[in-house]
């Protein structure tokens, strides 16, 4: 059995705009393991940004908590949430989130720069497969190449667990392969806990476990016996 | 170089434009302030400096005929460190290529020879520039100021032809010289200098004791004091002491003719230094918030991403600080430099007037650290909101789109009002109420640009007025002639008969002190006879008067400063020669520009002092196709103690006023234009960039882009026009505050703005207004329709 990263116990997420109140997240519960993938799958609004950014030290639960190796992200302050990002944290999300006025080796070494045991972010580039686009800026790489940048971004520090928002969800199917394809190598060879959240069905397939959310809750996790892998998935 | 660094000089340089506009207002106040501060440091520094070192005097007296053995008693007075004295008088100068006649002040050296050496206990000790101090004995020796000396290329060996005390004589240059008391040398009846025509000279005292036949005895002192000593007791004791002996009241530094003026010129420095940077700073701070807010609110995104990839809050805003800084240290530097430029050049002006040993301009550590402070510190207020933003904004938020903005439909703009306008015009309203502070502040930066000029170009035309008023309407003669002693109207009639003379009015002066209760001032009482015309008494309407047959005409501020008006009695005593107190009461309050004026008529004068029909000069009407015959005459004339040729003087003021009016102007529209430039510009930059995607939507809908650029410059306009009426108050009020500070009981400056100052300001600020609004016309032209549409917002 691998080690536990993550216990989710109890956690709500309740957000008041205006005189409305949203629930989020209605006490959710779910551990996640050292090296494994999983998908979160669900519609939108049923909360696995809410419950992704929780886990990421974004956002914190109204209720509930969220130890990371044992500790409960609930104690820590604003300086240690960014610590905690900082050291063991990478995220991916749907829009990339590229800084447009740096370059691709740039936009990495902003990452590796304030990391403790970065690689350089030559050899994350190479990671996913753009070695030879490192001096251009995000407008001149198509969104596939860019949403590569990001995931060598994201895995340049090492972190022990990899946080992807929609990684593809502003791909076409094909350059949306190209980037499963450097998730799941990043995730083996450097055995990242790697969590993906998508409403794309097809992509559950690549996964060791899958979560289906609904409504603000989350289902018993299903494991994939068959895992597939990303080029044998079409959508 | 840091990833986040690289990315900040790229930022940098994609904002160039508006970073610059920024930076110019920044340096246009690190500018006036280091101009202010250093000339004001400079000046100030030397001249204590100065004093110190040749033992400036810090009481003066005069007396008809004081014996010497009195200083003994001067100097044991409490508070007395030391006190010298000496004869003065003055000379009627023939210089040879020279129609008017020039004049000279004389005073006297100490005889013990130590006059230029560092060891003399004279006060009031010379610099000697060149040549050798005169030595008593060796015949009419002279030492002469230095601004004389160069003016009429005289030095050492050179010699003068003057009347002094009614006899010819020649003087011999044996030195060229300065001094702490005549720094700024104004001869009789002058506005400003004018070296050509007057000149200081000094000789051994005893030679000058023969010449005024004042054998053991002295007309002037002066008094240093103890550090810390009151001058008040002390002056009130010399007063005493001189009293018997024709003593006139004792004056302090504030009122030493030389003094006095460098100390106008410190107060005005002062003035400049407190009102027109913290102008400029707050109009940078304004413009800072404006744009860092608008790049924070582009930058949203990436500072969530900054924050979610484990950058700290304050690293974050650290890097934004470094941006602004960025425009702060190019402010600072290019306000350094400019400033110091101009520190240089109004000292090296100031020299012109000023006469030191030496007077440099010096950028003082203190003052660029100051000035580096108060920048710094305008452009992180500035930042600070913006800053504060970046540190609370929580990255999940700030990652996610910001809500679009609340219009609520009749909240901004009520609909049946909105139904009168096109809806454009409907468009630029509900933005311009959307965003109030902003609107407001823009207007009001527009204002200050337009106050910003007025303030510094009122002077010209309240200078304008007091000239207008003071000589074509007042002081109208061409010229006056006083003699060493009151005279009989023969001397009178004498001058009348001069060649080129079309009428000669006589006039008396006494010095005295009036005195209403515990109040008093020292005063030149003027006599002047009834139906004077050349020189005429305005009331406070500016109507010739005359004088009424008894009582006392004062002026406004001598009205003001002894809380006396028309009707109150009041105390004069008559100083010098004339002693005694006479109790009288005022008659009128009249108008009056410069200094305190007292006037009576000749008649009820001469009957106060029980005197039959003395004068003490003539005011003058010359006939312009005869002057170098009466000039001729003049110098021929023993008689004539001193001559003002007032009309000279005035045409030389306005000459040197018309000469500074272009720099002036040039300098201050340049200040005006830089904050309406940095304003409107850095809006209507920010406006744009808010609604690019508003204003491509309408280009897609079929608007031309003219229709669309309208717009952007109605709002633009609306703004500048708002801003230009504040401005007019806003300037106006300015001006009133600046004028305020600039009275003083030597000059009463009026407060006048003409509507062509009001102009002028607006033209400049305009043609601004529509610089830039040209500028992001052309942005707008070439606005690229698919990528505004495609970034998200």
């Amino acid at each position: 059995m691998a080690e536990t990263i993550f216990e989710v116990r109890g956690v709500t997420r309740v957000y008041h705009t205006g005189e409305v109140a949203v629930h989020a997240l209605r006490g959710v519960d779910l551990d996640l393991y050292a090296g494994e993938m999983v998908v979160l799958l669900g519609p939108s609004g049923s909360g696995k940004s809410t419950l992704l950014n929780i886990i990421g030290g974004l956002d914190s639960p109204t209720d509930g908590d969220v130890r990371f190796r044992g500790r409960s992200l609930g104690g820590l302050d604003d300086g240690g949430l960014t610590r905690y990002r900082r050291d063991h944290v990478g995220f991916v999300f749907q829009f990339y989130n590229l800084m447009p006025g740096l370059t691709a080796r740039e936009n990495v070494a902003l990452v590796t720069e304030i990391s403790r045991q970065p690689m350089t972010p030559e050899a994350a580039l190479a990671m996913v497969g753009l070695e030879h686009r490192m001096d251009h800026f995000p407008a001149q790489l198509s969104g596939g190449e860019q949403q590569r940048v990001a995931i060598a971004r994201a895995i340049a520090k090492r972190p022990e667990v990899l946080l992807c928002d929609e990684p593809t969800g502003a791909l076409d199917s094909h350059t949306g392969v190209r980037v499963l394809e450097a998730l799941t190598r990043v995730n083996e060879e450097l055995g990242t806990c790697t969590a993906i959240i998508t409403h794309n069905v097809s992509i559950r397939q690549i996964a060791h476990r899958v979560f289906l959310f609904a409504d603000g809750r989350v289902g018993e996790a299903e494991v994939n016996a068959n895992r597939l892998r990303p080029d044998e998935v079409s959508w | 170089m840091r990833v986040l660094d690289r990315k900040l000089l790229r930022d940098a340089l994609r904002l160039w434009a508006q970073g610059i506009a920024i930076a110019l207002v920044l340096a246009s106040g690190v500018g006036t302030l280091i101009l202010s501060m250093g000339v004001y440091q400079s000046l100030d520094e030397t001249l204590r400096a100065y004093y110190e070192r040749h033992r400036f005097g810090h009481v003066f007296a005069s007396a008809t005929r004081a014996p010497r053995t009195l200083l003994p008693a001067i100097r044991a007075l409490d508070g007395v460190s030391s006190a010298d004295a000496r004869v003065s008088g003055a000379a009627i100068l023939d210089l040879p290529d020279l129609a008017e006649p020039a004049s000279a002040m004389l005073l006297g050296l100490p005889d013990d020879g130590t006059a230029g050496h560092a060891a003399s206990r004279g006060l009031n000790r010379v610099y000697v520039k060149r040549g050798q101090l005169p030595e008593p004995g060796r015949g009419n020796q002279i030492a002469i100021n230095a601004a004389f000396a160069d003016a009429n290329g005289l030095g050492p060996g050179d010699t003068v032809s003057a009347v002094v005390n009614g006899r010819r004589t020649q003087l011999k240059v044996s030195a060229v010289v300065l001094s702490p008391d005549t720094i700024y040398a104004i001869g009789p009846g002058d506005l400003i200098p004018d070296d050509r025509r007057f000149g200081v000279f000094w000789m051994p005292d005893s030679e000058l004791r023969a010449v005024y036949d004042l054998e053991g005895a002295f007309n002037q002192l002066s008094v240093l004091l103890q550090h810390g000593a009151d001058a008040a007791p002390v002056m009130e004791a010399v007063d005493r002491l001189l009293k018997p002996y024709g003593g006139t009241a004792s004056y302090g530094r504030d009122n030493h003719p030389s003094h006095a003026f460098i100390d106008t010129e410190l107060s005005e420095l002062r003035g400049m230094m407190v009102v027109l940077p913290p102008v400029f700073l707050l109009v940078t701070a304004f413009l800072v918030h404006m744009i860092l807010s608008r790049l924070i609110a582009l930058e949203r995104e990436q500072i969530g991403l900054l924050k979610a990839v484990g950058y700290g809050r304050w690293a974050i805003a650290a890097h934004y600080l470094k941006l602004v800084m960025i425009i702060a240290a190019l402010g600072i530097l290019l306000g350094t430099a400019v400033g110091a430029w101009l520190g240089y050049g109004l000292t090296a002006l100031y020299t012109r007037f000023f006469h030191f040993p030496f007077l440099i301009f010096r950028l003082s550590p203190e003052v660029f650290l100051i000035a580096t402070a108060v920048a710094v510190a305008a452009t992180a207020g500035g930042a600070l909101g913006a800053v504060l933003r970046v540190v609370r904004l929580k990255p999940v938020v700030a990652m996610s789109p910001p809500a679009p903005p609340v219009f609520r439909r009749g909240r901004i703009l009520p609909p049946a009002l909105a139904k009168l306008f096109s809806e454009s015009t409907v468009m630029v309203t509900r933005h311009l109420l959307r965003t109030p502070a902003r609107s407001l502040l823009t207007m009001v930066g527009v204002s200050f640009s337009v106050a910003v000029m007025i303030t510094s170009m009122f002077g010209l035309d309240s200078v304008d007025r007091m000239i207008e008023v003071t000589f074509h309407q007042s002081e109208r003669q061409h010229a006056n002639i006083s003699f060493h002693e009151p005279n009989t109207w023969r001397a009178v009639n004498a001058i009348q008969r001069l060649p080129g003379v079309l009428r000669a009015e006589p006039f008396r002066t006494v010095s005295a002190r009036l005195h209403h209760g515990h109040r008093h001032r020292r005063v030149a009482v003027q006599g002047k006879p009834d139906g004077a015309d050349l020189s005429r008494v305005l009331d406070t309407s500016l109507e010739p008067v005359d004088l009424p047959p008894t009582g006392i005409a004062i002026s406004q501020k001598l009205a003001e400063v002894l809380h006396a008006g028309p009707g109150d009695a009041v105390r004069l005593e008559t100083l010098g020669r004339e002693q005694g107190m006479h109790d009288l009461k005022i008659s009128k309050v009249i108008q009056g520009y410069i200094g305190l004026g007292a006037y009576m008529s000749l008649d009820a004068l001469n009957r106060l002092l029980g005197e039959d029909r003395l004068v003490s000069g003539v005011n003058l009407m010359l006939d312009d196709n005869r002057l170098d015959a009466f000039y001729r005459e003049v110098k021929a004339t023993p008689s004539i103690h001193a001559i003002s040729l007032i009309r000279r003087a005035m045409h030389r003021f306005r000459e040197t006023i018309g000469e500074n009016i272009g720099i002036m102007v040039t300098t201050f529209s340049t200040l005006g234009i830089v904050i309406a430039f940095g304003v409107c510009y850095n809006s209507a930059r920010v406006q744009l960039s808010e609604r690019a995607r508003e204003l491509a939507s309408l280009r897609v809908l079929g608007f031309s882009r003219w229709e669309v650029s309208r717009i952007l410059l109605k709002e633009m306009g609306f703004l500048a026009l708002a801003g230009i009426p504040l401005g007019w108050l806003v300037g106006y009020w300015l001006a009133w505050l600046a004028s305020r500070g600039m009275q003083s009981e030597l000059y009463q400056v009026p407060f006048l703005v003409e509507p062509a100052t009001f102009a002028r300001a607006t033209v400049v600020v305009l043609g601004a207004v529509i610089l830039s609004g040209a500028i992001v016309w052309r942005r707008i032209r070439h606005l690229d329709l698919i990528r505004v549409l495609k970034t998200r917002e």
